[in-house]
């Protein structure tokens, strides 16, 4: 379905302040599914908080590499050891932690940037929004693995800090252009020519109506973006072109196990389950979400 | 329409061209001279040095360089792959047809079974099955391409063998075995990469198919339908679906980029050789110009793709043919 | 005579066992898939660097004779003849007279000459090309050729491996071909991509990345190998090769670990074989700076530091956590199999504690926050680049990591492209790499990986520019003397001298396990070249499958090839 459909002015003008946050806590607690969805993400986030206080061992350790190598799971690891001895529960959980912060700071740096160049296009208009737009659709023309994989090229070895930057510089183009048509619809409404006219600074306008009309897109943005930078992530990782050793990321497990994909069955089963159960319920909340903003408009 | 058509071409044209310079831009900010392994590199010939100095004019300031690279792009020059000690034209050249293949096959079988699941999700609403079948499509959307690609690999070519290991033919046999029999061994290497593809694309067609039939369903051209004493099902097929199709048509524009990322994971999980396998090798060979020729290449495949989406969805809706 | 005695036991130790001559008459046909995880480097005899690459050259050309099964790099003892029938050492021993099989002819029809010779040997020496193999053969003065078919060898000294220096290192390479290519210019001329030999098999193409494909040459003038095809399926990466194995798209695959065991022995069809071979694994370090070959490494550069990280590491337990019971820790840049090899070599022993006593007084501290080393503020960190193709290697890197972690050194791992990771070898562009060396029959053939000619040669192949002049006296010396205990005294000096420097971990010395499809009749696999006997394999008739059956594209292959006898010792 094509974007949602932009807030007629008016209604907004009319409508009782809620915060942003308590307003989505709300959309999200409407339907049993999206109930169920938060939970479970509660309990993943809370996980990968928790690790280094659940995780029974060091996920770097490599306690005895002759003994305990490659065990299936077992009561001691019951997500079994890694070739190196290393145990899987732990890196999972771990790895939930790394995941999901590089998933979170990724999206936030997305989202500001979105924002920003969206906004300034649709603030400034005339011959820069353009140009604008039409770098951004060239950039959208590119598909995001392809430009990580130009911009990784370059730069092999990226620890963790820059990984976040490049995957965060690389999501920010489909949010921009929906900040950019909020920006302009507001900006030939009526009601903010009246304001202007009463007197009412930039900044109040800008408060008071752009804000809560863009908290519906960027926070079905949010949800989902994070979701596509974790599976990109663990593609990445995958490649080899990653999270480095000995970190721990869920694409980073199967990796380790993918030679051995028949016997080590362990190392490719629970990270997967783990990626797949997180970015399901960072789905249904998203769209949980995208149905209840477009129901008040 | 012909205004529309110009139009359109014209943006795409100017895409591509910002994209040229996006490229150029990742070749130039690189760390380290991303040319020194072609003209430091002793395998390389030094008429293909010579060429390469010409073509991008290795020596000038950095405007010219970007005249000459534009200029060779034009041209369909790509620059050379040490990596594979050939131009990279000729390499991706060779490969994109595979990629096309795995891509074409998947976007005709995704968009059929993305549709089918899509009806029957509508003809059932509410039932079991719709909410089986909405299960089962949000846990395929979330499932990551190299993960479903491993499962397939590990449970349909190795636990029960029933499809090859990989690659696009069998190496050993596959130029002697007859015309048929090429084909054949072709389809056979094509089925698993092929079939995960379209699992992994049609859940989200399946999902945004569903929304767009019951979007039209409570429409007034459907209930005089449903008042004239059609079945549901011929209400489904004469009248909803057409509609529901032209979305669709949009539909199949914006998932080239999708198409496009899941096939470089299954082109490299079942070793399938195209333009993703490449591009993946070359990373791993720190070949810059394919790497770069790839981003060029997938871009023009997108915004192709959704040319032509758009012209077809201009042709189908007259509505938007007046603007 | 104690050399005799010593080749004796030498037979015994070889697994494969020591059958020398086959008589089986093995009906000709059949197609030999061979599964391998990456493509050869280059098909040029003196400059190629990978197995693969051997493998394939081994099959298109010739040697002047060949080794036997037993290896014994003494004298003329057991060699066979192949390019030369016949061969006579000059009174004094400081030359030798080969004649050339005169139905000796290349695979373009030209007969093979006596030039050819001289000229493999004098391009070889070219400093130009930078032959890794030029290091090998130094005691060869030249090649003169008095008529077309006899090729004489001029030694600088004699030397109980005189002969096995002249004709082991190199196959024929044809001067037709590549005498009017400047050597700058051979790896990426187009002859390189078609090679030409005179050996039992035709080139027939190299596809990139997919495969390498052979056929028989019917005509040879030894007479036709009994399969009729030979191709090498390249695979994206290690499982990709196993797979393919396993699941019966190809039949052989050389390098099974003793985890994969278990897996093949599900396939009914499926045979393995456990054999030694002539390799050792090492985490090399460059001793000299990446950025600037002049100057030391900032980290490797230190003694004292080398051996302090040797001592990290617990090479035992890495080994049998790696390779099971299918290995034992490498004593040097050596085999256990040498004759000449101490096995009571003293070792730099594993003491964590005193390499974290050597590296705090080396000024390397603890720095609180992340419990790694730093010094002056730079970090203690270095990466250790290994083939991603090769799990053995990336599987060491990983618990070389965390050994190093645990004393406070931070090492990172970088996987590469075989080829990628071969060209910043010969760069000197690493840090510290896995590396592993198929090495030779003789053990002299260490000057060339450790010895100063190797360092400087630019495609030598001492990577780690180790350069200690008491250890390239000591192997001199050793392969002068004709006496076995004092040749063994002066390798174990070296040995001793090269231990205690540390340039090197020394990893493993690993047995090597085959995996073959049992309708495959093959050889003996010899150590330092499973592959050599190939042309010696069959297939019965009444065992084909498939891809045995596709038609050869050689017109000439449906001429029926002679049985056993055709080689004529």
């Amino acid at each position: 379905m094509p974007g949602p459909t932009p807030v007629s002015a008016t209604s907004s003008a009319a409508r009782p302040r809620e915060s942003p946050l308590a307003l989505s806590v709300r959309a999200l607690l409407r339907k049993r599914s999206s109930r169920i969805a938060l939970v479970v993400l509660a309990v993943i986030v809370l996980v990968g908080i928790l690790a280094p206080l659940i995780a029974p061992y060091d996920p770097a350790a490599q306690p005895d590499i002759v003994a305990l190598k490659s065990q299936s799971p077992s009561l001691a690891h019951p997500f079994g050891t890694d070739p190196y001895s290393r145990d899987v529960l732990s890196r999972v959980l771990y790895g939930a932690r790394l995941s999901l912060v590089i998933g979170i700071l990724a999206t936030f740096v997305s989202l500001t940037f979105g924002v920003a160049y969206g906004a300034i296009a649709g603030y400034v208009g005339g011959m820069l929004d353009a140009v604008m737009m039409r770098i951004l659709d060239a950039f959208l023309s590119i598909p995001r693995l392809l430009l990580l994989l130009g911009v990784l090229v370059a730069w092999p070895h990226l620890s963790i800090a820059p990984l976040i930057l490049f995957l965060g510089l690389t999501g920010w183009f489909g949010l921009s252009r929906i900040v950019r048509g909020q920006v302009l619809a507001l900006k030939h409404a009526e009601f903010v020519t009246a304001a202007r006219a009463l007197g009412a600074s930039r900044r109040r306008i800008l408060a008071r109506h752009l804000l809560p009309n863009l908290v519906s897109p960027i926070a079905v943005a949010a949800t989902i973006g994070v979701g596509h930078v974790i599976v990109l992530e663990a593609g990445l990782s995958f490649l080899g072109i990653g999270v480095p050793q000995p970190l721990a990321s869920w694409g980073n497990i199967i990796q380790d196990g993918a030679d051995q994909v028949a016997t080590l069955w362990w190392m490719s089963l629970f990270p997967g389950l783990f990626m797949v159960l997180t970015v399901m319920t960072l789905n249904i909340l998203a769209e949980a979400l995208r149905e209840f903003y477009e129901r008040r408009s | 329409m012909l205004r529309y058509i110009a139009r359109r071409l014209a943006q795409a044209a100017i895409i591509v061209a910002i994209v040229a310079t996006i490229t150029f831009a990742l070749i130039h900010l690189a760390p380290g001279d991303p040319f020194s392994a072609v003209l430091d590199n002793p395998n390389v010939s030094e008429s293909v040095r010579e060429t390469l100095r010409a073509q991008y004019g290795l020596d000038r300031p950095l405007p010219e360089q970007f005249v000459r690279y534009v200029g060779a792009l034009s041209r369909g020059e790509l620059g050379w792959s040490f990596s594979h000690d050939r131009p990279v034209s000729e390499v991706l050249g060779q490969a994109l047809p595979n990629t096309l293949l795995l891509m074409g096959v998947a976007l005709v079988g995704s968009f059929a079974l993305g549709i089918l699941i899509a009806l029957i999700q509508v003809a059932r609403r509410g039932t079991t099955t719709d909410h089986a079948l909405n299960g089962i499509t949000l846990l395929f959307i979330a499932m990551p391409d190299f993960w479903l690609a491993l499962l397939a690999l590990l449970s349909l070519a190795y636990w029960l063998p029933i499809f090859p290991v990989g690659g696009a033919v069998d190496p050993v046999t596959h130029d002697y075995l007859s015309a048929g029999g090429r084909i054949v061994d072709r389809l056979y290497h094509l089925a698993l990469p092929a079939m995960t593809l379209i699992l992994l694309a049609s859940a989200s067609v399946a999902r945004y198919q569903r929304a767009a039939l019951l979007d039209v369903l409570p429409s007034d051209y459907i209930r005089t339908a449903r008042l004239k004493g059609l079945t549901e099902r011929q209400i489904l097929r004469r009248h909803a679906l057409r509609n529901a199709l032209l979305p669709t048509i949009t539909l199949i524009g914006l998932s080239f980029p999708a198409l496009l990322t899941g096939a470089f994971f299954i082109e490299r999980i079942f070793a399938w050789p195209g333009m993703g396998y490449a591009v993946v090798y070359a990373i791993g060979t720190r070949d810059y110009p394919l790497v770069v020729g790839g981003v060029m290449i997938g871009s023009i495949m997108v915004t192709l793709g959704s040319l032509a989406a758009d012209l077809l969805y201009a042709w189908a809706d007259p509505r938007v043919r007046n603007i | 005579m104690a050399t005799m005695r010593y080749v004796g036991i030498l037979c015994a130790l070889l697994v494969c066992g020591c059958s020398t001559e086959s008589s089986r008459g093995g009906s000709s046909g059949g197609t030999l898939a061979i599964s391998t995880g990456g493509d050869p480097d280059v098909l040029i005899p003196n400059l190629l660097q990978t197995t693969t690459g051997a493998q394939i050259v081994d099959m298109v050309y010739d040697r002047l004779a060949d080794i036997g099964d037993s290896l014994n790099v003494v004298n003329d003892r057991g060699f066979t003849p192949r390019l030369a029938d016949r061969w006579t050492w000059a009174k004094d021993s400081m030359s030798i007279a080969f004649h050339i099989n005169p139905n000796a002819k290349w695979h373009d029809g030209q007969p093979v000459r006596s030039n050819d010779v001289r000229f493999t040997i004098a391009s070889t020496k070219d400093s130009t090309l930078g032959s890794p193999a030029a290091s090998v053969i130094t005691n060869i003065d030249s090649v003169t050729t008095p008529d077309s078919s006899t090729a004489v060898f001029w030694f600088h000294s004699r030397s109980p491996q005189q002969f096995y220096d002249a004709v082991y290192q190199l196959p024929i390479m044809p001067e037709h071909v590549w005498k009017d290519i400047a050597p700058a210019g051979w790896r990426g001329s187009e002859a390189a991509k078609h090679p030409i030999g005179s050996g039992p098999y035709r080139f027939v193409r190299w596809i990139p990345r997919a495969a390498v494909e052979l056929v028989a040459d019917t005509a040879n003038y030894r007479g036709a190998p009994k399969l009729s095809r030979l191709v090498w399926s390249i695979a994206p990466d290690f499982n990709g090769a196993l797979t393919r194995f396993l699941t019966g798209e190809t039949d052989f695959f050389p390098q099974l670990r003793p985890d994969d065991l278990k897996e093949v022995a599900k396939h009914k069809d499926l045979r393995t074989r456990t054999f030694r071979s002539l390799s050792y694994q090492f985490l090399q370090f460059n001793l000299r700076n990446p950025n600037d070959r002049d100057r030391p490494h900032p980290i490797f550069g230190n003694r004292e530091l080398r051996r302090a990280l040797t001592m990290a590491v617990d090479r035992a337990a890495l080994v049998r956590s790696v390779y099971d019971t299918l290995a034992q820790p490498a004593l040097g840049p050596t085999l256990r199999v040498y004759p000449t090899t101490d096995p009571n070599l003293q070792q730099i022993p594993y003491d964590p504690a005193r390499s974290r006593q050597i590296l705090d007084s080396l000024g390397w501290r603890v720095t609180t926050r992340d419990s790694m080393r730093t010094r002056n503020d730079r970090p203690l960190r270095f990466t250790i680049s290994v083939p991603g193709t090769s799990q053995v290697r990336v599987q060491y890197a990983v618990l070389l990591q965390e050994q190093f972690r645990r004393v406070g050194v931070n090492a990172e791992i970088e996987k590469l492209d075989f080829p990628v990771l071969v060209e910043k070898d010969r760069k000197r562009t690493i840090d510290a790499t896995i590396g592993q060396w198929n090495t030779q029959p003789s053990p002299g053939a260490v000057l060339g990986s450790w010895g100063i000619a190797g360092s400087r040669s630019t495609n030598g192949n001492n990577y780690g520019t180790y350069e200690n002049p008491v250890f390239d006296a000591n192997i001199d010396s050793a392969l002068a003397s004709v006496d076995l205990a004092k040749r063994k005294a002066y390798f174990t000096r070296a040995y001793q001298t090269i231990i205690q420097d540390a340039p090197a971990i020394w990893l493993a010395e690993p047995r090597q396990i085959a995996g073959y499809h049992s309708r495959l009749d093959i050889e003996t696999l010899r150590p330092d070249s499973w592959w050599i006997h190939i042309p010696e394999w069959s297939i019965p008739a009444d065992k084909r499958i498939a891809r045995d059956k596709v038609p050869s594209a050689s017109p000439a292959a449906s001429a029926p090839a002679q049985p056993a006898g055709q080689k004529t010792p």
